[in-house]
């Protein structure tokens, strides 16, 4: 009786509206003229055919995000916009602002309810006054988490509870969310994707959540009326279908994976989600939709595991192991991490003819405070009331343990998308995310470039003109090494320059996972390294130093280097053997967040967490694949 | 008499008497025909239509008959106790009911009028007026020797762009990126704007330099977020009004928005100068 009365309050609103549209046509049209029109004045906006550097995230939340809302955030995709471009905003109270502004951005709020807890908390809404308005609006912690259980009951059982699955709210905020990018691109300026995040997380034998979470980003504004939720499927393959319809009657899409770390060993499983066998078409079809995945992000970094990876030194880097909301740790063993993927999928290459696993990579922050701040010294929390840090400084950094999952200390102030295009603008940054020429920092503005050939002459670095050289006669990431017939083995440039307004270069290394046989084999190579240290007979190359001092939390950039070149070749290249080769780049150790933030309120430091790290960029890789 | 009816009639006495009765006639008749549609609850096909349509959107199907029926029910249930709620003036004082009348209202106010085309005239003449929304950001061309500081280097480097700097004074190069070190970046730029110069080369003293220093003449050593630099500045533009030629289209969608907004703003003034407001809370006691 409750619920038909109030489907009658909705479907009595909606009447409403259609009636009051109806009677204003014209209103529509002349909005969508002048929308067209501000887009039209994109004019010729220079291109760099060597391409330049972009930065930016394609993962951040505001209040029309149904979890975000209720942790009090209060921002609007504007806001966000606003935020990148470096505008100083207001977050909790506070006045907060980028030390460097980034180029382009992508609000991903979820699709699931999206915009519907905004809607109903309105103060000039509809719902003024219902006892929902009233149960939301509360300022009672109390009745606050009553209401986010309640709420959690629909997304945990993936079946929609009608109150807050209101279609007209959703449709639109979405609308909301594609005219603020329309709003705030700048051709050559700044760029702005319309997007969503569909929240598939099907549940464990107990009940807890697997993330198999993905963002969709979209190469213009000409979309689907409303976002693919993970009500309509959880199952990434439907999401994929709904993204080829897309594509037939709008702007180019592409979906991309995070938190492979938390997906319970799903997220690169070598069975479907519904547990058939990966065949052929499956592996086309995932990789015509999925060409990138997220390395970094607030909730860790999915690159590899100490446990999976024992003699990487640095593999134990921003670790987050529980389920989403869940007290339960993620198994990972296998399906969760890219690096040993990328040899999964090789092993499938070799009996399906087609790499599943074949992703380039970048990063993000999944903030749920509509604010992208992946400075380390000027992090201000990123999940509003659940780590008010400006406030709550004190039980946050000395928290142990929080209701389900990770203490707020875990969250990393990470990451950012550094892009190789010819302009920003959609369409350049959109092609470069989908031909993979992009990567992913840990919230850093290091720039990386990577470029593979068969016959790179060693000292093509020495000279000014090298990356045009390079593009002439090789491939950058994201690319195929080409078909060879002579007996040369792979050569490698790499380079890398700091982000200024963050600390030196250590090294960068070449990572190499290579697959015979059914069997994966994975390899560290350091390739360019700052001062006059040596390999030891151990085969690994002597630490950079530590110049950090956690008292005051600072470092100096006394070591490493500002910028670093290297060239290299595979001399253990095996012509008969799948090979995927990235590169990263690791800077000289400096403090953590949590080592900033504890010295700036003089408490303890936090021990969830190292004081000090050492930040990194990760590329998209290059393939090379034996001809039969 | 006929001539006493036609006096009697013309009596105002008279004349008064026969309105009354009419008027008593009309008033009675809309009374009881008033009551009559107030009794009335019509549910028609188009009214039927609606309720499928919504429950369409809602949960993409169509009723079937026990549904409609009980959507139909609950309908005339609804337009009842909502008609006893009106008679009893339960909507007076509602805040709900007020904020959804005002909003409802609102929404059929604004951009009621078509906008006609600007002409070139109106448009430059908004543009004109409104400089803030046009101008260009403040940017700067300049050349620069670097001097890297890589690996504790950094007085030798400063050093040694001092020393530079001696032997560039009495040269006439405007660009000498070989005596200094490889920068990984660009030597030359054209045209920065401060946000620029901020991710390429840090928040550092050669921020500051390239937008105040002299120009046309070897300056330094100033830092960046890579080392040393010494910097030739060839050209500087103060923030400035982009020309409205290149612009036409940004000029009239802004043109548009103010245009609609003013016209929001005058048709609502319009309406208000009906109303006498009364401030009664800024009369002394």
């Amino acid at each position: 009786m409750q619920s038909t009365k109030s489907n009658l309050n909705i479907a009595l609103i909606c009447v409403l509206l259609l009636y009051a549209c109806n009677n204003n046509p014209k209103k529509q049209e002349t909005n969508k003229d002048s929308l067209a029109t501000a887009h039209d004045s994109s004019v010729a906006i220079a291109a760099n055919p060597l391409k330049d550097c972009f930065f930016g995230d394609l993962h951040l939340h505001t209040s029309l995000s149904p979890d975000a809302n209720f942790m009090n955030t209060t921002s609007l995709p504007e806001d966000s916009y606003r935020y990148a471009m470096g505008e100083e905003v207001d977050y909790l109270g506070n006045k907060i602002k980028r030390n460097t502004p980034l180029d382009f951005l992508a609000v991903t709020d979820h699709a699931e309810y999206l915009g519907a807890i905004a809607a109903i908390k309105d103060p000039k809404g509809s719902f003024v006054g219902t006892d929902l308005y009233k149960q939301l609006s509360s300022t009672d912690q109390k009745d606050i988490a009553k209401a986010y259980a309640d709420f959690m009951v629909g997304v945990i059982n993936n079946k929609p509870d009608p109150k807050f699955n209101n279609e007209s709210a959703i449709k639109s905020a979405w609308q909301h969310v594609i005219n603020a990018a329309n709003t705030y691109y700048k051709p050559g300026r700044f760029t702005t994707l319309v997007g969503f995040e569909w929240t598939s997380m099907p549940p464990n034998a107990n009940k807890h959540s697997q993330n198999l979470h993905r963002c969709v980003i979209f190469k213009g504004s000409k979309v689907p009326d409303k976002p693919f939720s993970a009500f309509d499927s959880d199952d990434p393959e439907n999401l994929w279908a709904w993204l080829e319809n897309a594509r037939k009657s709008g702007d180019d899409a592409i979906a991309v994976p995070h938190n492979g770390n938390v997906s319970n060993q799903l997220m690169f499983d070598t069975k479907t989600l519904s547990g058939k066998p990966l065949t052929k078409e499956y592996a086309i079809t995932r990789m015509n939709n999925e060409p990138l995945t997220e390395i970094v992000q607030g909730k860790g970094q999915s690159e590899t595991h100490p446990a999976l990876s024992p003699t990487d030194e640095f593999a134990s880097f921003e670790l987050v192991e529980t389920l989403l909301a869940s007290p339960e740790k993620a198994k990972f063993k296998t399906g969760s991490y890219i690096r040993q993927a990328y040899g999964v999928g090789q092993e499938l290459q070799e009996k399906l003819g087609v790499n599943p696993f074949k992703y380039g990579l970048e990063a993000g922050t999944d903030y749920h405070s509509g604010f992208s701040s992946t400075e380390e010294n000027n992090y201000h929390g990123s999940h509003a009331s659940q780590d008010n840090i400006e406030k709550d400084y004190k039980s946050i950094l000395s928290a142990t343990e929080s209701i389900g999952g990770e203490p707020p200390t875990k969250i990393g102030a990470a990451g950012l998308t550094g892009v190789w295009a010819e302009s920003n603008t959609r369409d350049a940054i959109f092609n470069a995310l989908k031909r993979k020429e992009c990567f992913g920092t840990s919230g850093n503005r290091i720039k990386v470039r990577m470029f593979a050939s068969w016959n790179f002459n060693k000292d093509i670095i020495k000279q000014n003109d090298w990356v045009k050289q390079a593009y002439a006669s090789g491939v950058p990431m994201g690319a195929d090494l080409p078909a060879n017939s002579n007996s040369s083995k792979p050569k490698f440039l790499v380079q890398a320059s700091k982000d200024p307004n963050a600390a030196n270069l250590d090294r960068i290394q070449i990572i190499k996972v290579s697959t015979k046989n059914g069997k994966s084999a994975e390899k560290i190579y350091d390739v360019v390294w700052s001062g006059e240290r040596k390999v030891g007979s151990n085969g690994k190359l002597a630490p950079v130093g530590n110049t950090v001092d956690i008292k005051t939390a600072t470092y100096t950039n006394t070591i490493g280097s500002a910028e670093l070149i290297g060239y290299w070749e595979d001399t253990e290249f095996d012509p008969g053997a799948y090979a995927t080769y990235y590169a990263r780049v690791l800077e000289i150790p400096t403090p953590r967040w949590t080592t900033y933030q504890a010295v700036k309120h003089n408490v303890a430091l936090s021990k969830t967490v190292p004081a000090i790290i050492q930040e990194r960029a990760w590329t998209s890789p290059v393939w090379y694949t034996p001809t039969k | 008499m006929q001539t006493s009816i036609k006096r009697l009639l013309s009596e105002p006495l008279v004349q008064f008497l026969i309105l009354g009765v009419l008027l008593f006639l009309l008033t009675s008749y809309v009374r009881e025909h008033r009551d009559k549609q107030s009794r009335e609850i019509v549910v028609d096909n188009e009214r039927i239509g609606m309720m499928v349509m919504s429950y369409k959107t809602q949960t993409g199907e169509l009723p079937n008959k026990v549904q409609l029926d009980a959507m139909i029910d609950n309908y005339i249930r609804e337009e009842i106790s909502y008609r006893e709620a009106k008679k009893m003036g339960l909507d007076k004082d509602d805040e709900i009911i007020r904020r959804r009348l005002s909003q409802k209202f609102d929404f059929l106010q604004t951009d009621l009028k078509e906008i006609a085309e600007p002409t070139e005239q109106e448009l430059e003449q908004f543009y004109n007026s409104h400089p803030e929304l046009f101008q260009k950001e403040a940017t700067v061309s300049f050349s620069h020797i670097y001097f890297s500081t890589d690996n504790g280097t950094d007085t030798k480097a400063k050093q040694k762009a001092l020393t530079v700097l001696q032997q560039l004074k009495n040269s006439k190069l405007q660009r000498a990126p070989e005596k200094g070190d490889r920068f990984p970046l660009q030597y030359d730029y054209a045209e920065q704007a401060a946000v620029d110069i901020q991710q390429n080369f840090g928040n550092k003293s050669i921020l500051d330099e390239l937008f105040k220093g002299p120009l046309n003449t070897w300056i330094g050593p100033v830092e960046s977020g890579y080392g040393w630099h010494l910097i030739f500045i060839s050209k500087r533009s103060n923030a400035a009004e982009i020309p409205f030629a290149s612009i036409k289209e940004d000029v009239k969608a802004k043109w548009v928005e103010a245009t609609k907004a003013a016209q929001n703003k005058r048709i609502f003034d319009q309406l208000g100068e009906k109303y006498i407001i009364k401030r009664a809370y800024l009369e002394s006691k």
